[in-house]
């Protein structure tokens, strides 16, 4: 679904991702972990284009997602993005209702039947696990809902556009544990049709969610395998070490 | 303990300074408001003089316009002020000094009343127009005339300005209000376009070498003082409105209103810029990353987060536009007439009150009108600054 090769990446003179190649499989979740500083999230905002907002920065290698080069001349930005969802770490509704944060990326991409959008509104606003709690306040500010309400409407929002891989940035980072593990059960959920690559600092929550992670240091990919065999068997002892809390 | 001393000064300082500024502004709309209503408590004629009649006259009151009109001649028959079928024979004390040599009305015009007396009592048709100094003599068959004071429809439905005019002045306001709508309506109508592009623009598009060049070019604009505006624009934008549109003279509506948009863009741009950069990037990023174009998201997300601030600057800039006075007295031509195209020259009321105030004597009826121009400006703008608050305050989640 996902795969890098030799990828490297500078925000002007600082080399910020080190000749990274990996592979991510279709309705798989991938967790990448590393101490703070280490380049996940550069490297994850790389699969929706999301650094090309940053002035002087500079790419190189490639990033195949569904086997097309997604830096090549010939793609469009904004479909890409539409395939591509992401959440960000801190939950970062419209101020807008909660309808209008689902409907937004539906009307921004034309769709003008209103049926159509109510519908999928509510869809999305199921399969993040949201529906019952606002069903009777969707015109309501966004604003008005809870962190973790609002972290599921942003789900929300990324699922309504139908894309077929989700990229999630700490999503549970802002969040108290029963949020939190109401998106983590989420992610479960939704691996059955989405490709998920999520960063997180919490160990837990990388060996409870993920199909295989990544082991990030200093813009290096230092180990990448099933989540299993990292948490119980790393090939490397700086992983050893990171996951055991020695350093990080 | 020195801290905590410190931070009660402070605190003291700061609530006196915010109740003094408080207590100037209240005094000035006080000041302001008083002034002007007095107004409504005076005479329409000048002050010092009276007009007389003939007693067997069945009138005993006109209006200023009224009289304005018998004076300049528009009104020839007492019938059409309600009187008899007859000619009006309007008399100015000029006319005695044609009539008699000066040792004939004595030593200090002494006997000037007097006969002043006999020439009103000689004519029932007669108006007299005379300085109280030389009132004649109250005797049988004069009467003085009595003036209605002036009215609030005088004053806001009047449809001309003529402030120095005698025996009677006119004040109504109509000609400059609409004037000064006009060139402001005009003026914003030709500036938020453009100030909102422009700021758009250097929020959103220019890169950082353009905006950090453009940025202090623009904020050093808006302090230029407006004489300096003006005289631009009656050097320059005059004439080029003259020629392009084939008039007879080049200070109009029109050029008083591009010379305003001009002086209110800087403002515009530059808190609008400001107010749409502090839109979080996190706002820009999920709009974004939902597939909407940088467009989609500066009209979506930009600009509706930048609402209140964008509508800071449209206030600030139509403030300006409404008060400024000094570009717009030099180009607009200052004529005070109702306003039928923007070809027009038009006089706004703020520059009336500058053109004016020097000339009126302190306490008099043109003073006051001056005075009261200055609280329909003052309640303009706010009905403005109310207007924009709504629209900013309107479903903002
Ligand atoms: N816009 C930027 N300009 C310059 N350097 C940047 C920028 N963003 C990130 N960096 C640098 O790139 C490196 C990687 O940053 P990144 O945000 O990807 O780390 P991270 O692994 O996500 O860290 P964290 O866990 O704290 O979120 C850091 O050293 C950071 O200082
Ligand atoms: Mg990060």
């Amino acid at each position: 679904m996902i795969e890098t090769k030799n990828i490297n990446f500078y925000y002007g003179d600082f080399h910020a991702i080190k000749n990274i190649s990996m592979k991510m499989e279709p309705n798989t979740v991938t967790a990448f972990i590393g101490p703070s500083g280490c380049g996940k999230s550069t490297f994850l905002r790389l699969f929706n284009r999301m650094n090309d907002l940053i002035n002087n920065t500079r790419l190189e290698g490639e990033c195949l997602i569904k086997s097309k080069n997604i830096y090549d001349k010939s793609i469009d930005v904004d479909e890409l993005r539409k395939d591509v969802g992401m959440v960000f770490q801190k939950p970062n509704p419209f101020p807008k209702s909660i309808f209008e944060n689902v409907a937004y990326g539906l009307k921004v991409n034309g769709v003008k039947d209103k049926k159509f959008i109510a519908q999928k509104v509510e869809e999305s606003l199921m399969a993040a696990a949201l529906w019952d709690e606002v069903k009777d306040k969707l015109h309501k500010s966004a604003f008005e809902l809870s962190g973790g309400q609002q972290q599921r409407l942003c789900i929300a929002r990324a699922l309504a556009v139908a894309p077929s891989v989700l990229l999630m940035d700490e999503p549970a980072s802002a969040l108290d544990p029963i949020s939190t593990s109401k998106i983590e059960e989420l992610i479960h959920q939704l691996k059955s049709n989405y490709t998920i690559v999520i960063v997180t600092h919490n160990m837990q929550q990388a060996a409870r969610v993920s199909d295989k992670t990544g082991f990030f240091m200093m813009g290096e990919l230092v180990e990448y395998s099933d989540t299993k065999k990292m948490f119980l068997n790393p090939d490397k002892e700086t992983t050893q070490n990171y996951i055991t809390g020695r350093f990080g | 303990m020195i801290k905590k001393i410190s931070n009660i000064v402070i605190k003291q300082l700061l609530t006196v300074s915010g109740a003094i500024t408080g207590i100037a502004i209240l005094f000035i709309s006080i000041f302001l408001f008083k002034e002007g209503i007095g107004f409504f408590n005076s005479p329409a004629v000048e002050k010092g003089y009276s007009l007389y009649v003939h007693a067997s006259n069945p009138i005993n009151e006109l209006s200023s316009k009224e009289i304005k009109e018998i004076f300049d001649s528009e009104i020839t028959n007492w019938k059409t002020v309600g009187g008899n079928d007859e000619a009006i024979k309007i008399f100015r004390i000029d006319e005695i000094f044609q009539k008699y040599s000066e040792e004939e009305l004595g030593k200090d015009y002494q006997l000037l009343p007097e006969k002043l007396g006999e020439e009103i009592k000689s004519d029932k048709n007669i108006i007299a127009y005379i300085p109280q100094k030389y009132a004649p003599t109250l005797t049988k068959g004069i009467k003085v005339l009595h003036i209605k004071h002036l009215t609030l429809s005088d004053f806001f439905l009047g449809k001309e300005w003529l402030p120095t005019a005698t025996p009677s002045p006119l004040f109504g306001v109509m000609p400059l209000f609409l004037g000064t709508l006009l060139v402001s309506i005009l003026a914003i109508i030709f500036a938020l376009p453009l100030g909102l592009g422009v700021a758009i623009y250097l929020s959103e598009l220019a890169n950082e070498k353009i905006r950090k060049l453009l940025k202090p070019i623009i904020e050093l604009l808006s302090g230029i003082p407006s004489v300096v505006y003006g005289f631009f624009g009656l050097v320059v934008l005059s004439p080029l409105v003259q020629k392009t549109f084939h008039l007879s003279v080049g200070e109009t509506a029109l050029t008083g209103s591009l010379i305003l948009a001009i002086m209110a863009l800087p403002t515009i741009i530059s808190v609008a810029e400001d107010a749409m950069r502090n839109t979080p990037r996190a706002m820009r990023e999920a709009s974004l990353a939902l597939g909407a174009t940088q467009w989609q998201t500066i009209y979506k997300v930009v600009i509706p987060y930048a609402k209140s601030g964008i509508s800071a600057a449209v206030v600030l800039g139509i403030g300006r536009a409404i008060g400024e006075t000094m570009a717009v007295l030099m180009v607009t031509g200052n004529a005070a007439v109702m306003p039928t195209s923007i070809f027009n020259s038009v006089r706004t009321i703020p520059a009336t009150i500058a053109a004016e105030l020097g000339e009126a004597p302190a306490g008099g009826t043109h003073y006051q009108a001056l005075f009261l121009l200055g609280c329909v400006l003052f309640l303009i703008t706010m009905v403005f600054s109310i207007i924009a608050e709504i629209i900013s305050k309107k479903k903002n989640y």
